[in-house]
Parts: C-alpha cells; sequence; structure tokens
C-alpha cells in the first residue's frame, strides 16, 4: 500500500492578494516503502513547496495529504507526530543548526520525541555513523566546522529521529564531488537498512538517474512525469522544453544512435555505457 | 600575453574560536594572465573562496606573506583599497543576498551611481550591462519575481556596470537548475571571448571546468595541478585524491580505457566522447 499519498493537492500563496500564485495545482502521487524518489524542475516549479507538504509543514489549500492512509490534517494538534515519521532535510539545512555541540544538535529531534536518554545517546550514534561523523566532531560546536561537516550533521540531526520517510531537498547543493558522494551513498544505505522511503530533490540529472527508481517532474505546480528513469529520461526533447536535462552518458549514446551506431537503450550511468559497449564488441567479434 | 593577477608566496590563516591560528594558504604562488579563463577546482575547505576574497582586497594575507599584486596594485596599500575593489569584481553563489533594490535597472546602477557618475554615463553603462547578459528585456522587471539564473545575471551585470577588469566567480551555478546554469555560463563565457574579460570561475561542476582555458585544482590550500582541462582532467588519480570527480563523458572513456578499449583519452564533452567512441567503432 501507498505509505504517501497526495489527492488533489493544491497549494496557493497570498491568497485573495495581488501576488497570488499557485504553487501547486491538483498534484495526484503516491510512493510506496522502499522507494527512492528522485523530484527534478525548474526554479519555481513547485518542487519543494511540495516536499513541505509531505511532513505537514505547510497546510494544503485544498486536498489531502494521506500518511501511512490518514489524513494529516484530520488532527491538527498532532502533526507533530507526522513530523517525527517524515524527516524533511531543508536547502542548505546547515543554517538551521544551532546548539553547543554536534551532539545536542543532533539528538534534539529525538529529545522532543520524548525518548529516554539511553535511547537519545544510542540515536545519535547511530545517525553519526550513517553520516561518517567521527567522534571529536560530535563534541565541537557545529560552528567550528567546515560547510561538508555541517551538512552532514544537520542531514544527521533528522536520521536521528528514524523517520519512515526520509525528504530531502537538494541535499548535495555547493557541496563538493565527495560530499555529494557521501549524501547519495547514505541515500540507498538508509532505504536499503531501513525500507524507508527517500524521497529527494535535484538538479543533478546524474543523481537521479543512478539512485532513483522513480522521478517525478514539476513544472509550474503541476505533474509533468512521474514515472521510471528509462521512461522519464528517454523523453529528451520534453525535458529540454522544461529547462531540464539527461544524464551526460545518456546524451552520449542518443547521439551516436542519431549517427547509426546504436548499442541500445536505457543507458543512464557509466556502468551502463561500459557494459553495453563491451557487449556491443563482443557481438561485433562472434558474428564477424 | 601580460600577467593581470600575481600571488608570490602569500600565506594565510585565521584565528579560531581558541585562539588558535589556522593557515589556510601557505606560500601560494599563483600568476593569471589578461583575458583568460580560469577554473579552480578544490574541495570544500581547500582554500578556493579564501583565495577569491584575497584577490579584491577583502581579506588580507598574513604580515609575513608575499605580495599579492592586482593589475599591479599592492592589496596591502590602502590607498589602493578601493580602486582593487573595483578592478576585481566578485560574484557569490547565492543571487538572494547579492540584490539589493527591487527594479533590475536600479540593482544594475546601484554600483556606478555611488561612483558619482553624469546621468547618462549611468545609463550608458546600464545599457552595456544588460546587453552583455542578454537581459535587456527585463530593464523594467521586478528583481524579486526573476528566476535564479536571472537573478544571477543581474548580480553579474551589476558588477559589470563597474567596469571591472577581472570578474572572480564563486560557485555561482551552485543553487541554479540545468537551465539557469547554462544561461550563467554561457554569460560569463561570452564576456571572456568577446570582450576580453578576465575571467576566475570557481565551482564544484567539473562539467564547467571542461570549458575553460586552464583548470588550477587546490587542495588543503596549495595547488596540486595547473594546467589544461585535458591534462587536468587525464590523470583520474590525482583528481580522485584531490576529493574531485571527473565530467561524466571524461569518466565513461577512462572506464572503457581500462576494459581495454583503444579509445582517445582526452575526452571531455559530449561531444568528444560521441566522436571518440564512433571513431574507435569504426577502426575496430
Amino acid at each position: 500500500m501507498a505509505f504517501i499519498t497526495t489527492e488533489q493537492l493544491t497549494y496557493i500563496y497570498g491568497q485573495s492578494t495581488p501576488y497570488e500564485k499557485t504553487a501547486l495545482d491538483h498534484v495526484n502521487i503516491s510512493i510506496e516503502k522502499g522507494e527512492i524518489i528522485g523530484i527534478m524542475g525548474h526554479t519555481g516549479s513547485g518542487k519543494s513547496t511540495l516536499v513541505q507538504h509531505f511532513n505537514g509543514l505547510i497546510r494544503p489549500t485544498s486536498g489531502r495529504v494521506l500518511v501511512d492512509g490518514v489524513d494529516i490534517w484530520e488532527r491538527p494538534k498532532e502533526i507533530r507526530s507526522v513530523r517525527f515519521r517524515v524527516g524533511l532535510v531543508f536547502q542548505y539545512p546547515e543554517y538551521q543548526l544551532f546548539d553547543e555541540t554536534c551532539q545536542k544538535d543532533i539528538g534534539y529531534g529525538p529529545r522532543n520525541m520524548g525518548l529516554s536518554e539511553q535511547e537519545i545517546e544510542e540515536r545519535v550514534r547511530e545517525a553519526a555513523e550513517r553520516l561518517e561523523i567521527p567522534n571529536e566532531i560530535l563534541q565541537k560546536s557545529p560552528f567550528d566546522l567546515s560547510g561538508g561537516e555541517k551538512r552532514r550533521v544537520a542531514i544527521a540531526g533528522v536520521l536521528a529521529m528514524r523517520p519512515d520517510v526520509l525528504v530531502l531537498d537538494e541535499p548535495t547543493a555547493g557541496l563538493d564531488p565527495q560530499g555529494r558522494k557521501t549524501v547519495m551513498d547514505l541515500i540507498e544505505r538508509y532505504r536499503c537498512e531501513t525500507r524507508a522511503a527517500v524521497i529527494f530533490v535535484s538538479h543533478s540529472m546524474e543523481h537521479i538517474a543512478s539512485i532513483a527508481d522513480r522521478v517525478l517532474v514539476m513544472n509550474q505546480g503541476k505533474v509533468e512525469l512521474f514515472d521510471t528513469v528509462p521512461n522519464v529520461f528517454s523523453q529528451y526533447a520534453r525535458l529540454k522544453e522544461l529547462g531540464l536535462n539527461i544524464p551526460a552518458v545518456t546524451e552520449i549514446f542518443l547521439r551516436l544512435k542519431e549517427q547509426g551506431i546504436d548499442v541500445g537503450k536505457g543507458i543512464y550511468t557509466v556502468d551502463d555505457g561500459v557494459k553495453a559497449l563491451s557487449q556491443l564488441c563482443q557481438g561485433r567479434v562472434h558474428h564477424g | 600575453m601580460e600577467t593581470i593577477l600575481s600571488l608570490q608566496h602569500v600565506n594565510y590563516s585565521y584565528e579560531d574560536d581558541n585562539g588558535e591560528l589556522i593557515p589556510v594558504l601557505k606560500d601560494f604562488s599563483l600568476e593569471i594572465q589578461r583575458g583568460s579563463f580560469v577554473c579552480v577546482l578544490g574541495h570544500n575547505g581547500s582554500g578556493k573562496s579564501t583565495l577569491a576574497k584575497l584577490l579584491n582586497g577583502l581579506y588580507q594575507p598574513d604580515q609575513d606573506s608575499g605580495p599579492i599584486l592586482v593589475d599591479g596594485l599592492n592589496t596591502r596599500d590602502e590607498k589602493n583599497e578601493l580602486e582593487v575593489r573595483r578592478r576585481v569584481g566578485l560574484v557569490f553563489q547565492n543571487p538572494d543576498n547579492q540584490l539589493v533594490t527591487t527594479v533590475v535597472e536600479e540593482e544594475i546602477a546601484f554600483g556606478p551611481e555611488n561612483l558619482g557618475l553624469p546621468r547618462d554615463e549611468l545609463q550608458k553603462r546600464v545599457d552595456e550591462a544588460l546587453l552583455a547578459v542578454d537581459m535587456q528585456e527585463y530593464r523594467n522587471h521586478a528583481t524579486y519575481k526573476l528566476s535564479g539564473g536571472q537573478k544571477q545575471r543581474i548580480a553579474i551585470a551589476g558588477i559589470l556596470a563597474m567596469r571591472p577588469q577581472i570578474l572572480i566567480l564563486d560557485e555561482p551555478t551552485a543553487m541554479l537548475d540545468p537551465k539557469g546554469r547554462e544561461e550563467v555560463l554561457s554569460a560569463v563565457r561570452r564576456l571572456n571571448r568577446e570582450q576580453g574579460m578576465t575571467v576566475i570561475l570557481i565551482t564544484h561542476h567539473m562539467e564547467e571546468a571542461a570549458k575553460t582555458d586552464r583548470v588550477i585544482v587546490m587542495k588543503n590550500g596549495q595547488i596540486t595541478a595547473d594546467s589544461t582541462p585535458q591534462a587536468v582532467f587525464s590523470q583520474p588519480q590525482l583528481i580522485r585524491d584531490a576529493g574531485l570527480s571527473l565530467p561524466q563523458p571524461t569518466e565513461l572513456t577512462h572506464r572503457l580505457i581500462q576494459e581495454g578499449f583503444p579509445i582517445d583519452k582526452e575526452v571531455l564533452t559530449v561531444e568528444q566522447a560521441v566522436a571518440a567512441i564512433s571513431k574507435m567503432l569504426k577502426e575496430k
């Protein structure tokens, strides 16, 4: 059964003012546990507004958000409990670090959940391990860390709540390649080990192609496409029109095909490309 | 070619909360030629942004440091301060933090207005700057309504209106979508090619580095590579050691070489990869 569902989800900013803007327009999607969903779309397409509905940070203008079959706004006073189950990592989350030490900052969520000190400590340790945060950093002030370290501490703070759904809004923006890899590896591992759903917003087609099961393409507040990686990235022309792109390696093989060199479809990662070319060349030896 | 920026044995360190000196740049030397398009790569904390801020005098090097010369002006000399800032324009990551007014035209005029220029000169500079970033139609638009790529181009235009000699961009595309990123990069490339603007691009995106003249790799405050993009990216080990990655087309050809394919290793772009693979398959 779907774990997160939106029904006719609509959100209007500044309703009945001159600045009125429909940010989400009748969005209907559902996401299962254990899925990795990549969300892409141009700036202002509604990606961030959408993900902020998943944990009840924004209340829909109309329509519903269901988590585990229950309308999260049925009992508005209990909305906090939804935030423990659906963990949201904002864009540039490191700006929200505030506590004296990283240990305390990561433990902030679990403490709000009313867990015992022992349980909090255990969860902080586990989250820090997942993000490869060494012990000496845990004792430091978050303000003494580098940008990449701060980002990992901020993500650990959400993981420490052990959410059933992990939502990350552009988690790799501004990180160096090593930092990007750490975050991408984390997403895959968290899904594997906990069977949680992971939803991440990204402008990197390469990242989405490499780990997503399905891709949600937003355009002007509407769902433009919501399908598997092959079914989305095969629509090159449409993505270009939307100001998006396809992974560089996919483009390489698409252009080769235009030149009459057909190595087969479905090349979204470097691994796919190497494999396809190896098969093509072996085939040639056998037949030639 | 003429040297426009020069750092000779520069040291820079800062004091942390415990009063300890943390070195960022150590014995750092670099020369940059007028009209070149240089890319600086490096892991988070490698000293890239410190370098940018030293170059326009926002930061001052340590007491024991060698000189930093901008167009012949020593940045340490107090009387050069304003002139150095005017000659070296700095564009940062977040466009929202850089815009100060509400209308595009006013935004671009903000800097030169403070120079006390006559009205027609001001107008001329605004026109030229808008044209340079291809934003003429947006002259009277509200800045807050623009897309990220448009905002970033307005930030660049605001710098251009000050007529700088050198444009330094510190991760200008980190917050942009693919279209916005391409808009900004093509505007910068055009400035370099058509107006001979010296450009230093600091980035974490390897494919952006692939399209520059010279790539400088920084690691822990030192330069570990300084060459053409072809030469730098043909050394995967060096790139990995610096905490970086290869552009995807380059990664593909390197992997193919490892698998024993006879393919050209100096591939950086999609176009070059297509040509190299089709050449390899024809020769087989």
